[in-house]
């Protein structure tokens, strides 16, 4: 590509696949909101002396140490161990609950762990005649029981929460157990050039750019749950070998 | 209440825990809060409790089949 080509002024966007060491499978990393390479270059500069005064002549470049800051926002089953530094257990199951019911004993200002989660039909049924909000509170969503310390139970009454809950499934994943992840990253960048395209049915243009090298995958932050934004998290790739660029030339 | 069990509280120990009704009912210890209180499951997944070790045998306690006050000592952990 040429000075003044349209796209040699760059504007991408991102996919990346990672195959961890001993593994024939790629982990799709989702959509990327924004990348870099960090080439962790170390200077050291050089002064001549003359007369009284130091004057830099040289700041050489003698160490590098390059990673990948990959910015995701796209969390799924797959990638939940990546995110989380961690392996993946079974899945959390819940069974489906029709007039179950949760045994505890009361205490006003506490909450209780039902221990089931989307409860629906849930009431006290013992003791009878008490009513939510003022003598209890169910967080249905969360299954917990409250007892506020207005209540007319009195503390150290046993009481039961009589309930529906369905059928559920959770990924699980013990976290921070697997802090360093080495395997081979394959990260495309992609434009709106259409250079390269195809010409069959169902063409889409070729990637623009293609990094492959050796990395150990890391992750330092879960980024952040906010209700007025989408969570992103920096998956960090640092480099184990020398990496490969190649660039779509039209 | 404050009763020490007679054994160490373990998940998948079968317990028999009082209900409202006065009687006592098969379960099973799921989770163990602390030395003397258990989350406890009854036998088909459907009931569950949290409730603390009583010989006195109260509403929503647990006490183990053939419990009494001459129960057994625990044996020393090794």
């Amino acid at each position: 590509m040429d000075y003044g080509a349209t796209y040699s002024k760059e504007r991408h966007t991102g996919r990346g696949y990672f195959t961890a060491t001993g593994s024939t499978n790629i982990t799709d990393l989702g959509n990327i909101q924004m990348y870099e390479s960090d080439f962790g270059i170390k200077r050291k500069e050089h002064y001549s002396a003359r007369r009284g005064v130091l004057s830099m002549d040289r700041y050489d470049a003698y160490s590098s140490m390059g990673a990948w800051h990959i910015t995701l926002d796209e969390f799924t089953t797959t990638t939940l161990p990546l995110f989380w530094s961690g392996t993946a257990n079974a899945n959390f199951s819940q069974t489906v609950g029709t007039a179950a019911t949760f045994m505890f004993t009361s205490k006003k200002g506490s909450a209780f762990d039902v221990g089931k989660y989307g409860l629906n039909n849930a009431t006290l049924t013992t003791p009878i005649s008490k009513v939510e909000p003022g003598d209890y509170i169910v967080d249905r969503g969360g299954g917990k029981v409250y007892i506020p310390l207005a209540s007319t139970i009195a503390d150290a009454t046993a009481c039961t929460l009589t309930y529906d809950c369905p059928a559920l499934t959770y990924d699980s994943v013990t976290a921070l157990n697997t802090l360093n992840r080495p395997g081979t990253l394959e990260l495309q960048g992609e434009d709106d050039s259409l250079a390269g395209i195809g010409t069959g049915t169902g063409a889409v243009a070729p990637v623009r750019y293609i990094f492959t090298f050796p990395c150990i995958l890391s992750i330092d932050k879960s980024g952040q749950f906010k209700p007025d934004a989408y969570r992103e998290a920096i998956l960090i790739a640092t480099l184990t070998a020398p990496m490969t660029v190649k660039r779509l030339t039209t | 209440m404050n009763e020490t069990p007679p054994q160490f509280l373990a998940p998948g120990i079968e317990v028999l825990v009082v209900g409202h009704d006065g009687k006592a009912h098969r379960a099973r210890i799921t989770e163990v809060l602390h030395p003397r209180a258990a989350r406890v499951e009854s036998l088909d997944g459907k009931n569950t409790a949290i409730c603390e070790y009583s010989e006195t045998k109260e509403t929503n306690t647990f006490h183990f089949a053939n419990a009494s006050a001459k129960a057994e000592k625990k044996s020393e952990a090794k």
